[in-house]
């Protein structure tokens, strides 16, 4: 997913990211009741609270008004390099492109076809697509959105000189356009994809060098490098990127104020479903406790992350206004080291699993903002939240020292796990501290001034060092089973930060991606997710809940599993 | 007096060079990978990476890398950060705020600190002397954070008489909380010393000698001690407004400030050694100036100090 702060997905696992990641995660759904709330708002609220998995709800008419979310400072506003989920949220309100992600009736989440789009085939089983829109669509700026206009985006975001962040979505990670090689490269004079043609004003073709199932394809079209961009962008992107100009229910009319705010307007020449406020504001915050003080005050209406130190008290001062919703499309993850001999025994690697009471941990440190994993899916992921890791995730001290014991306990009797420098790291103690008392183990923490160090040392083990446990985040792009493992463990990928490698995993991943028929395909990567497991290299320790807060002065505020608030559904209740 | 300004300035050209190359170098050998940062966590496009690496030439050595940034300052460009915004932009968004933030916060510091610095050297040992000589001791001992927390949770939230964070309300609304909260430290330390020069001045001979003149009580004030006993106070003040400009991380975080300090905070967080070298080489500058500044000040309020 879209992570919040650069290091975010990763920083997940530290107590210390404190720092306001994502949504975190917890167990509890149901609302707390609190009966202080009155009026109007908690009644619009509470049918809200509940979480975001009620189809498209029967959208109130417009109210009008204005509100304003926090926000983290984006990176950019420039679509294609829109890697997070701060400038996403924006240009989610300002663009309308091919998909857009839905929370469906039984809790997943997946792509939907957007207004744009008239059709969208493919005739030999998924490596040639045909790509028909709609015609009469302009950018806010009087420009006609047609297939050149996809075309020259998707070229200039996967130019490599172009510098996009997204461009990769072009390429042997995603879609992998034939072509994409020659312009991937560093001063490619190559700057158009062979497998990218427009036929039509209104028609485009895409060729793949390997076949996607529909599915997986209609997932790959709903991220912002997809987003059409209007001529002007490619002549000068710096100043586009200032005041972006799109085709979606809100428009910018003076461009934003880098770390202070970016306003959005209603676009009324619309022809999509328009938004219900006039305007929102997106208030740019640095430190997320503020976010939370001027939330307790009314004076920032929807705050879709809380600080850590707010966690224990948000349900109370919030009440109906709070949500906690399992399911983010992020999780933390340990991985063992296959260099030394500490945990080259598969048991031992499975009794550390067993030993650590993770549902503990989500309660106490993280107030039930987070949730136990048991697979690398949770449930609002189609076929994700099935029990993949069976007895060695779930907490059993006394099996947990009978395994070790009959693997000839830990070389050393002592391991490392590894943290932080500079973070509170208050789950990775109580976790080694868990191990310590359930094991007979020695456990200490070993500190790295960031993760790029951790990796870095973690590739440098011989095979006589002792080595230790790593800890990492991940944030899935898109709600698929094959993006929260397939960049972790496939062979060779960008990604795969432990050298994880299995012909078996890979072949499956393969064979997923390319079936046509999403059942087969979700068995597939069920079955890779099994692989991975089996070797318990590596495995999920917990997953991140939704957690957000809101005003009085809105209703009917969600946020998707993946991040995305429903801005344009958002009722303003009062205030001008 | 003139000359001995303008060796002083001229002296600001190598500590300008200087700092650049010591921050430059210090940066440099912040351990970790930047870019690697970056892309930890979710999916990676290393063409963006290296696309990252060289066009901030992080692929060169350390003197490259250097001798780079500084032919861009020389030709007018700081540089960019790492999402491509010029850090000439920044400083333009974001030196006045700190400015403003600082001027307000060394108003109050100035005001407040002097004037009941004087009041409670006037009273000494009475009620408003003994309040003053507690109400700092508070201060000084508790962490800003704490102040700063407390004063947004009471001020902000509970009584609601200003907005909790940011400054949509401008100037004074939106900074007068946090302006309060810098100050305070600063505050305590100019009543402190203003008192107690004060004291000292009183008991000296030379106000001695102007009161068994029969000069007004007033004159004796203003003219003997209180111009006498300001030099170790205008002192104090003029390092602490540079200090305030730069030192309000915490300040501009608690109240969501988009100040310099901020951007320093996650700038040297992301290891973007051209912000970095530019903010804190601006706040050297400001420093020497200050400096400069509270050199002349002596002469005028000490005329038998001499410039040479």
């Amino acid at each position: 997913m879209f992570t919040r702060r650069r290091v975010a997905a990763a920083a997940a696992v530290t107590a210390a990211a404190a720092m306001v990641l994502t949504a975190c995660g917890g167990s509890s759904t149901s609302s707390s009741s609190s009966s202080s709330a009155s009026t109007a708002a908690s009644s619009a609220a509470s049918s809200s609270a509940s979480g975001a998995a009620s189809a498209p709800a029967s959208a109130p008419a417009s109210t009008g008004g204005t509100f304003s979310i926090a926000s983290e400072n984006p990176q950019t506003l420039v679509p294609s390099n829109c890697y997070d989920l701060y400038c996403l949220n924006v240009l989610n309100q300002m663009y309308t492109g091919l998909f857009r992600f839905v929370v469906q009736a039984d809790g997943t989440m997946a792509p939907e076809k957007t207004e744009l789009v008239d059709s969208i085939s493919t005739s030999d089983g998924g490596t040639t697509w045909s790509i028909k829109i709609k015609d009469g669509w302009k950018f806010t700026n009087g420009e006609a959105i047609t297939a050149q206009t996809f075309a020259d985006t998707w070229n200039y975001a996967a130019y490599a000189d172009n510098g996009q962040q997204l461009g990769f979505v072009f390429g042997p990670a995603q879609l992998n356009v034939v072509g994409y090689d020659k312009v991937s490269t560093k001063g490619a004079t190559t700057k158009t994809l062979e497998g990218l043609k427009v036929v039509s004003p209104t028609e485009l073709t895409l060729t793949l060098v390997n076949p996607l199932g529909e599915a997986l394809f209609d997932n790959y079209l709903a991220g912002p490098q997809i987003l059409p961009m209007p001529s002007v962008a490619f002549k000068d992107i710096e100043a586009f990127g200032k005041q972006p100009i799109g085709n979606g229910p809100y428009k910018m009319d003076v461009p934003w104020t880098p770390n202070q705010k970016i306003d959005i307007v209603k676009n009324p020449d619309y022809p999509g479903t328009p938004g219900n406020a006039d305007s929102v504001e997106f208030r740019i915050y640095n430190d997320a406790n503020a976010e939370w003080a001027d939330l307790q005050a009314n004076n920032v209406d929807v705050v879709p992350n809380m600080p850590s130190s707010a966690l224990s008290q948000a349900p109370s001062v919030l009440g109906d206004r709070y949500i906690n919703t399992p399911g983010a499309l992020s999780f933390s993850w340990y991985f063992f080291p296959q260099q030394g001999t500490t945990y080259k025994n598969k048991e031992v690697r499975q009794a550390i699993a067993m030993s650590i009471d993770n549902a503990t941990i989500d309660q106490k440190v993280y107030f039930g903002t987070r949730t136990p994993a048991d697979s690398f899916a949770p449930s609002t992921i189609p076929g994700g939240g099935t029990d993949v890791c069976g007895t060695a995730c779930k907490f059993d001290p006394a099996a947990a020292k009978a395994l070790l014991a009959s693997a000839g306990g830990i070389p050393g009797n002592k391991v490392q796990i590894a943290a932080l420098q500079g973070s509170a790291n208050t789950a990775l103690k109580a976790t080694c501290d868990m191990i310590q008392a359930n094991l007979g183990v020695a456990c200490t923490l070993k500190l790295f001034p960031d993760f790029g160090a951790m990796l870095d040392a973690y590739a440098k083990l011989g095979p006589n060092d002792a080595g230790f446990i790593g800890t990492l985040g991940w944030g899935a792009d898109n709600p698929t089973l094959a993006n929260m493992i397939a960049p972790l463990f496939g062979t060779g990928s960008p990604s795969n930060y432990i050298g994880y490698s299995n012909p078996e995993f890979d072949k499956l991943i393969a064979e997923g991606n390319a079936a046509q028929d999403s059942a087969t395909q979700i068995a597939k990567w069920q079955e890779a997710e099994k692989v991975v497991y089996d070797d318990f290299d590596a495995y999920a320790v917990e997953f991140r809940n939704t957690v957000a807060g809101y005003s009085t002065n809105v209703g009917n505020v969600k946020i998707d599993p993946q991040g995305n608030i429903n801005v344009g559904q958002i009722q303003v209740l009062s205030k001008s | 007096m003139g000359r001995y300004a303008i060796r002083r300035v001229l002296q600001m050209i190598p500590v300008f060079f200087g700092t650049t190359f010591l921050l430059y170098a210090i940066m440099f050998a912040l351990p970790g990978d930047p870019l690697r940062n970056l892309s930890i966590g979710k999916q990676t496009n290393p063409a963006y990476i290296e696309y990252i690496r060289t066009q901030f030439h992080l692929d060169q050595p350390f003197i490259v890398q250097y001798l780079l940034y500084m032919k861009g300052i020389f030709t007018g460009d700081f540089g960019h950060t790492f999402n491509g915004v010029p850090v000439s932009d920044i400083f333009a968004q974001k030196w006045p705020v700190s400015l403003t933030l600082a001027l307000t916060a060394f108003a109050i510091e100035v005001i407040f600190g002097i004037g009941f610095g004087i009041w409670a050297a006037l009273r000494k040992g009475k009620f408003f002397d003994n309040l003053s000589l507690t109400g700092t001791l508070v201060v000084v001992a508790i962490p800003v954070f704490v102040l700063g927390y407390v004063m947004q949770w009471v001020f902000g939230v509970k009584l609601h008489w200003v907005e909790p964070a940011g400054i949509q309300n401008g100037w004074p609304k939106s900074y007068i909380l946090p302006a309060i909260v810098l100050a305070s430290l600063s505050l305590a330390y100019a009543l402190r010393l203003t008192r107690q020069s004060l004291l000292e001045a009183f008991g000296s001979d030379f106000v001695r000698t102007a009161r068994a003149k029969g000069l007004p009580g007033h004159t004796v004030m203003t003219r003997y001690s209180l111009r006498n006993s300001l030099i170790p106070v205008v002192t104090f003040l003029g390092a602490d407004l540079a200090t305030l400009m730069g030192g309000a991380v915490i300040t501009e975080g608690i109240y969501n400030i988009p100040g310099i300090g901020q951007q320093l905070y996650q700038s040297v967080r992301l290891h973007e050694s051209v912000v970095v070298v530019g903010i804190v080489t601006v706040l050297v500058i400001i420093y020497l100036i200050m400096n400069l500044v509270v050199d002349l000040l002596y002469g005028v309020l000490d005329p038998r100090i001499r410039y040479e």
